[in-house]
């Protein structure tokens, strides 16, 4: 797989607190890389270093196999913390100037804002748009170049849930049509749901780097089982090996083990215990990402 | 170059304040010109008729124009200032400009600005030339002409000079107040007590020694022995000047952060 962007131990500091700690990431093209992560953990910083907005204390990143970052820039639509316009200008008019400092044409501005929603008010001056209304010009401007790669930060800030809705079907046709997306957020279903793979950060390290969609999160299952007496569910249970329990709540236990469902069932049938709720599912993301980020 | 430029068009075209201030700029000059010869200095009219002649119009217009330039460093600071508080400049990097382009784009524009200033003090001078002398030859009407080259060069020192402040400071109002304060009084009192000999290559200074004052000429003499040349040293310097703060707000651009 090509390279899109190569980031190899960056840093950075503000005073004494470490934003980001020596994080080294690649990513693929094509990939939906979710960067995830607790308000605060690094992600933004992270996102305005490998765009030269913020200066790296340490450390290198590297933009399709070395394009100087001013012609890496070009290729990348970029959405980041908050959406940046010019008040007194009007959406199409604010997306012109996009248009020429990417170098691109202008032709595909009335379509984008069709996409996000905004067509009928392109003539409107962007001071008198709601937040959610300038999150979605924000969208559109990255999308108005037809870039290579995609950089949201928190794309659904601000958005109604129709607007919510809209951008992640926007952001899954955009993954479809084979472009790489980085989409940081703190919002795991929206990673869940959007994402190929994902990388979990915490106090500006990076975590763990996992895919999404594999074999990998298959292996392990999750299983939910309750039944009568939880207390000897639980005594059977903390002595089978390759079986962890994750999660007890209102006499429900979830564990995580490499066992089917079928023989942890005939374990507890064994031993005299029937079950009343017994199914696996998959693990989801928040209780992976609790469970790294409260280590 | 071009490409900046058009940029930065579209950003100004749609400026409703930028509009207004440059066209105030325009009323409020045309006003004053308009109203020169009311202006006394005890028993001296000031600007009398003998200063509207050719080809004595062309330092009074461009000595009156040297006040009129601190508003359009004003502008500058306003344009660049919001550059910072819109999130633009941030905006205008990540979407593909380097910081030395965000710079560069700036000083094109206050080029064109201080070029635009010229040709309306060009009409301005041509006008009141006109109607005021008596003898019209094409000598004498171009006699002192370079003094709009001393006007040009006072706006484009004079607004770099607020575009680096602006870059400095990136808050459009303490940057106004700074410019204000250092281009009017700060540097007069810096000077206060340092040598004339060298604090005549102040930056402020330079700029102001571009064009001399008229009508100290007028007080002395009576015989009105202008600055025969507009050519001085101070062109020179002032494009020094000028470049100087160009490659300040671009070192100052590129070592911080947006």
């Amino acid at each position: 797989m090509r390279e899109v962007l190569k980031i190899t131990n960056l840093s950075k500091s503000y005073g004494r607190i470490k934003a980001v700690r020596e994080l080294s990431l690649t990513v693929f093209h094509g990939q939906v890389l979710g960067l995830l992560g607790p308000n605060g953990s690094g992600k933004t910083t992270t996102l305005s270093m490998i765009l030269d907005v913020v200066k790296a204390d340490a450390g290198q990143y590297e933009w399709f196999g070395g394009v100087p970052v001013t012609m890496a820039r070009k290729r990348i639509g970029t959405l980041l913390e908050k959406p940046n316009f010019y008040p007194y200008l009007s959406a199409v008019k604010n997306l012109e100037i996009t248009c020429r400092i990417k170098e691109k044409g202008e032709n595909r501005i009335n379509d984008v804002l069709k996409q996000v929603g905004l067509f009928q008010r392109r003539n409107s001056k962007v001071k008198g748009f709601s937040t959610g209304m300038k999150q979605r010009l924000a969208i559109a401007a990255s999308l108005v170049s037809d870039p290579d790669v995609l950089i949201l930060d928190e794309p659904t800030n601000g958005l109604d849930p129709n607007g919510i809705a809209d951008i992640r079907s926007l952001i899954r046709d955009i993954a479809t049509n084979g472009k790489t997306i980085i989409l940081a957020s703190h919002l795991l279903d929206e990673v869940e749901k959007v994402c190929t793979d994902v990388a979990v950060m915490k106090n500006g390290k990076l975590l763990e780097l996992r895919t999404l969609r594999g074999s990998e999160l298959d292996r392990v299952r999750v299983i939910e089982l309750s039944a009568g007496s939880e207390m000897d569910l639980l005594k059977i249970l903390e002595d089978q090996d390759g079986l962890r329990i994750i999660q007890s709540l209102n006499s429900m236990l979830v564990v995580e083990t490499k066992k089917s469902p079928q023989e942890i069932n005939r374990i507890l049938a064994e031993q005299g215990i029937y079950l009343t709720h017994l199914r696996e599912r998959r693990k989801t993301l928040e209780e992976q990402f609790l469970e790294l980020t409260n280590q | 170059m071009r490409k900046l430029l058009q940029i930065e068009y579209l950003k100004v075209s749609g400026y409703a304040a930028f509009k207004i201030l440059m066209l105030g700029y325009f009323l409020a000059a045309t006003t004053l010109f308009l109203s020169l010869h009311n202006f006394s200095f005890g028993p001296f009219q000031i600007f009398g008729q003998e200063t509207l002649k050719f080809p004595y119009v062309w330092q009074n217009v461009a000595f009156i124009g040297k006040f009129l330039n601190l508003g359009l460093g004003i502008v500058m600071i306003l344009l660049i200032g919001n550059e910072f508080s819109f999130g633009t400049a941030k905006q205008n990097l990540i979407d593909g400009l380097s910081r030395t382009q965000l710079v560069i784009s700036k000083y094109l524009l206050l080029i064109v600005i201080a070029l635009g200033a010229t040709v309306f003090m060009f009409f301005v001078g041509l006008l009141m030339g006109w109607a005021n002398s008596v003898t019209i030859t094409s000598a004498l009407i171009f006699k002192n002409i370079g003094f709009m080259l001393s006007y040009f060069l006072h706006a484009f020192g004079l607004m770099s000079m607020a575009a680096f402040i602006a870059y400095l400071f990136r808050k459009t109002a303490i940057a106004t107040m700074f410019f204000l304060a250092y281009a009017v009084f700060m540097e007069a009192i810096l000077r206060l007590s340092i040598d004339a000999d060298f604090t005549r290559y102040f930056p402020s200074k330079t700029l102001s020694n571009l064009i001399s004052t008229p009508y100290a000429d007028l007080v002395s003499g009576m015989d009105l022995q202008l600055q025969n040349e507009a050519w001085n040293e101070y062109m020179i310097l002032a494009v020094f000047y000028a470049l100087i703060f160009f490659v300040l707000s671009v070192q100052v651009v590129r070592k911080r952060s947006l």
